[in-house]
């Protein structure tokens, strides 16, 4: 536990100094996610002709904030590997003496903190400027936490996929993108698919879906504990996806570490 | 000149025939993640609309379509021409280009920029029938509808010219561009037509390259719109000299980053 935890230090730490580095393309983009949510709420407005309401608007805050986490974990995950794999550094994981899955999982819990406070900074920015019905409920928001970290469990467990068949196939990657931005559009993120029956059932097979709508009931609808039936659900999906995850990424290492092809992009 | 440029447009031609059959795995799951993922926006505009009691008809179905395939045409040009030279710049063969070609790099990027518009236009024309025959849209492609596309595409080239020349300096551009082209279709006004937000709309209009010639082309293929309203209103040729100037911009900041690049020697360099 003490050397998990002195990786995720090193983790976060690697991760403050690579953004502060990269200050300018930190702020480019928080500010360019932030005029994002504005067009695709202005837009809305106009479909509506000015009648989409703050709860509505919240809800889809809600769903593109933790899109937000997902995809930014995803992405960086991959992208790291990626990159280690094309700077011949990729080996140096196995070399290191730490285990290689435990470097990806501190890895994860470090991005997943570093998103989540960017996420928290533009909903603090978000919620006063649009005027957002948030519910100051404590029991609600422990809630919301945990609902939300076994949402994010379910997209590490896609991580884990990726990042496998990237030992195997490389340059898999480029997928992450294209995931990424489907899921936004598939997960039903920015508008609840209740009520579509066809696209709602297929977005409870998709790792965000169910953790959004159970985070919507708890901070909008006022809910203080999440439903049994839909948060077993939500446990389901993510264990399954979990499971994919670790596996694919035990095979995939035994296999490239068989095959030597570590060193190799 | 004209002849000059045939065989580097050709040997571009084949360059992107080469790169598409070498990843056409990847440009087909493309085309078919865009032809899954519009109609679900589309669907997902619709039950906004009607859980707030407005209607979202055919003219608004039809308005968000043409958006969609002019965006989507547009921004894969705007997207390929700053990571083709990044990619290059990262494996090191910009310089070589510069040393080899016996035009000027301005030139094979421009035959560069018409091959992958002509990618771009087959792309699109697939996920066009495939969006027309799921929704039961009636989108008539008239000679001046076509003039408005290749218009709004030259001036996308124009865009897409200045950020070459800002990869060839800053290296690092293709990442902002991708998310500045996705959010492109929300904020350009090409998912749903912005016309109801009045002076906002004009300025979109005028800055962005992709928002008066999706304008344009809604009239003409769903109102009727045509060749002698557009002129006599100062609309098309509104809109040609939009294209030009932003072509003649691209090309402006090209040269002066390609220039700064040479002198301090970064063309080799990432």
């Amino acid at each position: 536990m003490r050397y998990f935890a002195n990786l995720c230090l090193t983790e976060l730490r690697r991760t403050f100094v690579m953004a502060w580095s990269y200050r300018l393309d930190l702020v480019g983009d928080q500010v360019l996610f932030i005029l994002g949510f504005l067009f695709v709420t202005g837009l809305f407005e106009v479909t509506t002709d000015g009648r989409y309401s703050p709860e509505a608007t919240l809800a889809s805050m809600i769903g593109w904030l933790t899109w937000r986490v997902a995809a930014g974990c995803m992405v960086d995950t991959t992208r790291a590997i990626a990159t280690d794999a094309q700077t011949g550094t990729l080996e140096h994981l196995w070399l290191s003496g730490a285990r290689p899955s435990a470097i990806l999982s501190a890895r994860s819990v470090t991005l997943v903190v570093y998103y989540s406070l960017r996420a928290l900074v533009m909903a603090a920015i978000l919620v006063p400027l649009l005027r957002l019905p948030v519910r100051p409920d404590p029991a609600g928001w422990a809630a919301a936490l945990v609902v939300y970290l076994m949402t994010l469990a379910g997209a590490f467990g896609l991580v884990l996929v990726i990042a496998g068949l990237h030992l195997l196939y490389k340059n898999v990657s480029t997928i992450i993108y294209a995931l990424a931005t489907s899921l936004l559009f598939l997960s039903g993120a920015i508008v609840s698919f209740e009520g579509i029956p066809l696209l709602y059932a297929i977005s409870r097979f998709l790792p965000l879906s169910a953790g959004i709508d159970l985070l919507r009931s708890l901070l909008i609808a006022g809910q203080p504990r999440p439903d049994p039936a839909d948060f077993a659900l939500l446990i389901l999906n993510s264990t399954v996806y979990l499971l994919a995850g670790l596996l694919t990424w035990s095979s995939a290492q035994k296999r490239a570490l068989l095959d030597g092809s570590l060193a190799h992009y | 000149m004209v002849m000059k440029l045939l065989p580097v447009l050709f040997s571009e031609l084949r360059r992107e025939y080469l790169l598409w059959r070498a990843y056409r795995l990847n440009a087909l799951s493309t085309v078919a993640m865009w032809g899954i993922i519009f109609p679900i926006i589309l669907i997902g505009l619709e039950k906004v609309a009607a859980d707030h009691g407005v209607p979202f008809g055919d003219r608004a179905l039809g308005a968000s379509i043409i958006g969609f395939l002019v965006w989507r045409l547009c921004m894969s040009v705007l997207v390929a021409m700053p990571s083709m030279i990044e990619q290059e710049s990262q494996v090191g063969v910009v310089e070589s280009l510069v040393l080899a070609a016996g035009t000027s790099m301005a030139a094979v990027l421009a035959c560069r920029s018409v091959a992958r518009s002509i990618r771009a236009v087959l792309e699109v024309a697939l996920l066009a029938v495939v969006l027309v025959v799921l929704f039961r849209v009636r989108l008539p492609l008239s000679a001046t509808a076509v003039l408005i596309i290749l218009l709004t595409l030259a001036g996308t080239c124009g865009v897409a010219f200045s950020l070459a020349g800002a990869a060839l300096v800053y290296k690092s551009v293709s990442s902002l561009t991708g998310i500045v082209a996705i959010l492109a279709l929300f904020i350009s006004g090409a998912a749903v037509p912005l016309n109801a937000l009045g002076p906002v709309f004009t300025i979109l209009k005028l800055a962005f390259p992709t928002t008066w010639g999706i304008d344009l082309l809604r009239g003409v293929m769903l109102s009727g719109d045509d060749l002698n309203s557009l002129v006599t209103s100062g609309a098309l040729p509104g809109l040609a000299l939009q294209s030009t100037l932003l072509v003649l911009l691209g090309l402006g900041l090209f040269s002066i980053a390609f220039r700064r690049a040479r002198q301090n020697g970064m063309l080799g360099t990432y």
